[in-house]
This record gives structure tokens, sequence and C-alpha cells, in this order.
């Protein structure tokens, strides 16, 4: 009979004696199960997260500066092209959305011209298809060609084809005199994609062309005018014009500008950092970078919080666990004094002896362990969830979700969703090694003292 | 033969302030196919002697020497595993196992194979049968737990069985029948039994007896051969 026959037949021979070990171990590895699936829920939103809101840095104008409309929304495309020349930026979506006036005659025919950096139609709206003509070249895009490519919807209304010089421009009555500014782009691509529908307001008989309402694939159901896209650099010059020429007459033109927040998808999080290093003070007044890290750890305060007590109350559990059960072991051996005599004095080797004790715990410990995994999970699950829950409502109320400013940040109830406690194999694994190495640390003291016992002064 | 070899040994106690003498330069020879018994008052160091020719313990001075080796040298251990088998007063067996188990353990411990049938074999040969190897030993008699302490000390074929009052805790005629299975062991296996014993009765039926002098620490040997 070897020492692991020896061990299994000392467990289940003495169930009552071991029933103290397996009540300790059961309670205390509850408690580090706990422990853990709460860290690891929360590493998973942690991570989760992170690759929702990515390696993204934002650009947009201080609050404060909003909140008083003291300036014009969006930062100037001369600047962000500095910004997205470093190295570290994977990519950039940007887009500066003006309405201008469609045609001369009709002061109210406006077309929401759309600014971009990229020549692919389907970055803008998604399964479109040029139905005509041509997407933009980076040349035009870079130096900032008067070309513009319209919607099939837009260019049905208007009678536009591809080729043709469109005005679009301002004009405003003031005192009764028009002032007014032209400007021709040409038209390069007709685009079939986003659905131009009529607006709820002129719903009737006569069919208007000036205020239509269009749902993209994409939802922007905040656009309401016939739709065309430019280089964002053409669109940026003449709202500078614009501003300007109105600035003549006395007018100071600062709304209608549609913001569009530049996303920057950065390469690493060393490169976020970089950037933080490199570009953080030199972005003209009052823009500012919001950094997807600092944005991260705003939203995933409370979680960070909780991940700390569940690994504090981890720790704790494991020390106290390895003194415990080293107690509850060493008086269990103190009554079995005589069987390790008996082994020492038929000479069986200390290895084996020791093997037998550690067995011995571990499968008393397996056994525990069995109920604490479920245990364990069923009160992460009860208790981290509401907690988080009521963390995250505190920190929004303390903090004010409007001081992100970034569409992608989460919600308390998104993060909230995600955060699942699960039996994954990784909690179940990492489990068995941690409970496994706190029993096994347990045994050491207990062991080093058999091992110093005489036989003849136990047996004799 | 000369199995076990006895040569100066010397041993002594702390004994409050000084040193109390147990044995002093002892010299005695063990051969196979004899029962030996240790007579001496109490406190005499018969036990003492017991553990140091069963490895328990190591002498001061002098040497021990199993077919020719210091038992230092073969390892206390290894000794203890092959060729001494023990037996004790309070049978001193595994109390939540069966005598088979009992008797398998030794077995599993000196390395031997195919345990099962060997350990029935030895138990039925000292007189226990399948029925009451396989009950707990807690649920058998003082006489039958001795006799699987005995099987027990069989268990890994040793040339020496030493005992330490292994008749103290029985009646008298249980007392007979196990000294008569040591001197069966003895004279039918060619064993060289040694017991320790506070009977004159018991000691009566050894070969030889060695009384050890509790002052002097020597043993006068009274040889019945």
């Amino acid at each position: 009979m070897n020492s692991l026959k020896r061990a299994w037949l000392s467990v289940i021979r003495k169930p009552g004696k071991n029933f103290l070990l397996f009540f300790i171990v059961t309670l205390l590895t509850t408690l580090m199960a706990a422990s853990l699936a709460i860290r690891i829920a929360s590493n998973n939103v942690t991570a989760e997260m992170q690759n929702r809101i990515g390696l993204q840095v934002s650009i947009a104008p201080e609050r404060t500066e909003l909140a008083y409309g003291m300036v014009g929304q969006h930062i100037p495309y001369s600047e962000l092209k500095k910004v997205v020349s470093y190295k570290g930026v994977k990519s950039y979506n940007y887009g500066i959305s003006y309405p201008f006036q469609a045609y001369k005659a009709h002061q109210q025919s406006m077309v929401l011209v759309e600014g971009t950096q990229n020549p692919d139609i389907k970055h803008y709206w998604p399964n479109s298809k040029i139905v005509e003509g041509r997407t933009f070249t980076e040349q035009e895009l870079t130096e900032g060609a008067h070309v513009m490519v319209v919607s099939k919807q837009m260019a049905d209304l208007h009678n536009i084809t591809v080729g043709d010089n469109y005005p679009l421009g301002r004009r405003y009555v003031m005192y009764f005199d028009p002032f007014e500014e032209w400007f021709d782009m040409e038209v390069i691509g007709i685009v079939d994609g986003p659905e131009v529908t009529r607006s709820w307001l002129f719903e009737g008989d006569s069919f208007d062309e000036y205020m239509i309402y269009y749902y993209s694939e994409t939802q922007r159901d905040w656009d309401i005018f016939p739709i065309a896209i430019a280089p964002n650099i053409v669109i940026d010059q003449q709202i500078i014009n614009t501003k300007l020429n109105y600035r003549l007459v006395g007018i100071n033109l600062r709304q209608n500008v549609d913001m569009r927040i530049p996303i920057l998808e950065m390469e690493s999080f060393e490169a976020v950092k970089e950037m933080r290093r490199l570009f953080g003070k030199q972005l003209p007044m009052p823009f500012k970078f919001n950094f997807a890290d600092d944005q991260i750890l705003a939203v995933l305060g409370p979680i960070g919080t909780l991940n700390m007590i569940a690994e504090a109350v981890m720790v704790f559990t494991m020390i106290i666990a390895v003194f415990v059960c080293s107690l509850i072991i060493l008086l269990y051996l103190k009554e079995r004094r005589h069987e390790i005599g008996i082994y020492f004095a038929l000479g069986e080797k200390k290895r084996n002896i020791v093997l037998q004790v550690v067995m011995e715990v571990w499968i008393v410990s397996a056994l525990a362990m069995t109920l604490s995994v479920f245990a364990g999970t069923w009160i992460a699950k009860g208790f981290s969830s509401e907690l988080i829950r009521l963390q995250l409502l505190i920190a929004e109320v303390q903090k004010g979700k409007d001081d992100i400013v970034n569409d992608n940040i989460p919600t308390r109830e998104e993060v909230v969703d995600a955060y699942t406690v699960k039996m994954s194999n990784e909690y179940i694994l990492l489990f068995i090694g941690l409970s496994m190495l706190t029993v096994t640390a347990s045994t050491i003291v207990p062991i080093v003292n058999i091992l110093k016992l005489k036989p003849k002064e136990i047996l004799l | 033969m000369k199995l076990l070899d006895i040569k100066d040994v010397f041993f002594t106690y702390p004994d409050g302030d000084s040193v109390r003498t147990i044995l002093d330069h002892v010299n005695v020879t063990f051969e196979k196919g004899n029962l030996y018994a240790i007579v001496g008052s109490s406190g005499s160091g018969k036990t003492t002697f017991l553990t140091l020719i069963a490895g328990l313990d190591t002498a001061q001075e002098g040497s021990i020497t199993f077919k020719g080796k210091d038992i230092a040298e073969i390892g206390l251990w290894e000794y203890r595993r092959n060729h001494v088998g023990m037996v004790f007063q309070s049978y001193n067996l595994i109390p939540y196992m069966t005598g088979l188990e009992n008797v398998l353990v030794a077995m599993g411990i000196s390395g031997k194979k195919h345990m099962k049938d060997s350990a029935y074999e030895l138990l039925d040969s000292i007189g226990i049968e399948k029925n009451k190897a396989n009950r707990n030993v807690r649920r058998l008699s003082g006489g039958e737990q001795q006799r699987i302490a005995i099987a027990r000390a069989m268990a890994n074929q040793p040339d020496i069985i030493v005992a330490d009052e292994p008749t103290g805790n029985l009646d008298g005629e249980t007392e007979d029948t196990i000294i008569g299975l040591f001197r069966k062991l003895a004279s039918e296996q060619d064993k060289c039994v040694i017991v320790v014993t506070h009977s004159e009765k018991v000691a009566k039926q050894a070969n030889v007896i060695l009384r050890l002098h509790a002052t002097k620490g020597t043993f006068v040997i009274e040889d019945n051969r």
C-alpha cells in the first residue's frame, strides 16, 4: 500500500476528523473564489471597455468655452493635420459639416456639405456605391480641390450630373440689402447611398426642395438637408471665408457649424502617451485632447476600486487560510503522532510521509474547493453586480457624465451589462492554482514539525 | 550464525546536572534461529538497548553490525525497512485500517509486490483468518491485535524481530500463544527474535536470557540452548 492509498483511506475512514479542515477550507476558499471571480469579471469588463473605446484620442473644445458659445466649435483642419501627421496615429475620422445655400434664387434651399479626408465613400455612407463618376483623389483631399460627390437623391432633385459646376454659398439679408458670396463646386461623382425622404415639416402634395430629412444606415438623423461630400479642407476654408466676410458687415457668425469631433485611432497606448507628451499643450485654445485612457479611468473607476478590494480580500484570505489551516493540520497531526511514528519505525521514507500528509490535505481541499467554486461564483454574482451598479451611479452623480466628450463612452447600464461573473476556464484554473498553493503552503509548518518527531519517543 | 554483533556499545542519558550511564561498553552477539529475552528491572535500559538494535536510535560509542556491516553504514531507515520487524506492547496498529491493511502498509513500505495474497497467508499463518483480517483493528481483541502486529513485523521478511513487552497487555493464555508464535518464528523460520520482558515466565521460554544489570549497565547472559 503506497502513501497515496494511505492518504485516501485516512480521509474516507475519518470523515469526522477531516470535517473541521473541510469546513474551514470551504469557508476560506469560497471567499477566495468570490474575490477571484470579481477580479476576473472586473478585468474582463475593463478589457472589454478598453477594446470598445479603443486607443482613441478625441479633440474638442473646453466645455466651458462651449457652454458660453465664445468660439467656433471645430478645430481648424490645418491644426488637425499637424496632429494627425504624428506616426502613432493609425487613422482618424473627421468631418466638418456646414449647410450652404444651393440656389442663389431661393434663400432657404440648403445643402449640407460634409467634409471628409477619406476617399472611401463607404467611410461616410456604409453600403453605398458610386453610380456615376468617381470618388476623390488623395491629391484633391490634401490640396482642397473644389469638388464634391452628391447623393443620387440630391442629383435627381436638383438635376445634377457629373461634371456640373454647382454653386454653393451664403446669402444674408441685412437691412433689406442682401449680402452674399458664392463658390462653385464641381460634381465628380453621384452615390446611391443614404435614403432621402421628405421632411415631416413639409409633408403634403407639393414636393418641396427645401427641408429634406434623411436617414442613413448610421442613423445620423441630425442631418436635415440634401447631402454632399467634399474635402474637409475646402469646407474649412469656406467657413473661415464666410466668417470673415460676415464680420466685415458686422455679423459675428458662430452657429450652424456642425462639429465632428476628430477621433484619432492610435497605434498603441505608448503612442497615446507620446501624443500626450508631444502635443498635449500645442493645440490652439480652446481645444484639448480627450485621451481614451483618461476616459476609461473615469468610467471604470468604480470597477477598479472593486477590483482592488477584491484583490485585498483575496490576499488577506490566503494569508488567513495559511495560518488557520496550518493550525488545524498541526492539531490533526498531533493526534496522529503514533501513526507517523509507526511509519518511521517501519522505515518509510520521509518524502512518502510528507506526500501522504499533503495528499490528505489536497483531497479534503479538493472536495471543499468544488463546493467553493460554485458558492464563490454565486456570492460574487449576487454581491458585486449590485455594488458596481451603485458605485457607478455614485461616480456619475459625483463627476457628471457630460465631462466625457466621446460618443463611445459606455453608459452605466452598459458597464453593468458587460460585467458578468461566470465560471470560465481561466477562473477555475486560477482558483484551483491559488487554493492549492494556499493549502499546500499551510502544510509546511506541520510537516516540518512531524519530521522532527523521534519514533523512539512516540512508540516506546 | 552470527547475525547481529554488539560491540562496546556505550549509552548515557542526561539526568539533571549529571549523566546516567545506561549501557557501559556492552558486548553481545545475536544469532539466527534463537529467541532472546532481555530482562531487567524498570529503568535498567532494556528498551534503550532494544531501540539501538532496532535502529531507532544510535549509541554514543561502539558499533552494531548486521551481517558484518555497521547498521549506520546500511542506514537506519534502510535497516528498519528491510532487516528488522518491530512489535510493541501497545500494538501500535494504525487504528483506522483493517488488520490486512496494517500488514499491507508494512509490505508497501518495504517494496514488496503482489502483496494482498501474501498478507492473507501471513495473517493465516499466525492464526488470523480472512474475515478477521478484513475487520477494523479496533474491533479485534488484544491478542488478535498483537498477532496482527507480529504479522506486520514479519511483512518485510526480516532476519530480526524485536519486541518490547509484547505480552504486557495480554492475559496469561494469550501470552503463551504469542510467545509460542515467537518461538516458532525462531525455530521454524530461522529468525532472530529479541524480546524485552518483565516476565520470568516469558524469559524462561527463550533460548538465551540477557539480564541487564541496572547499576553496572552490562549484561549477564544465561544460555539455555
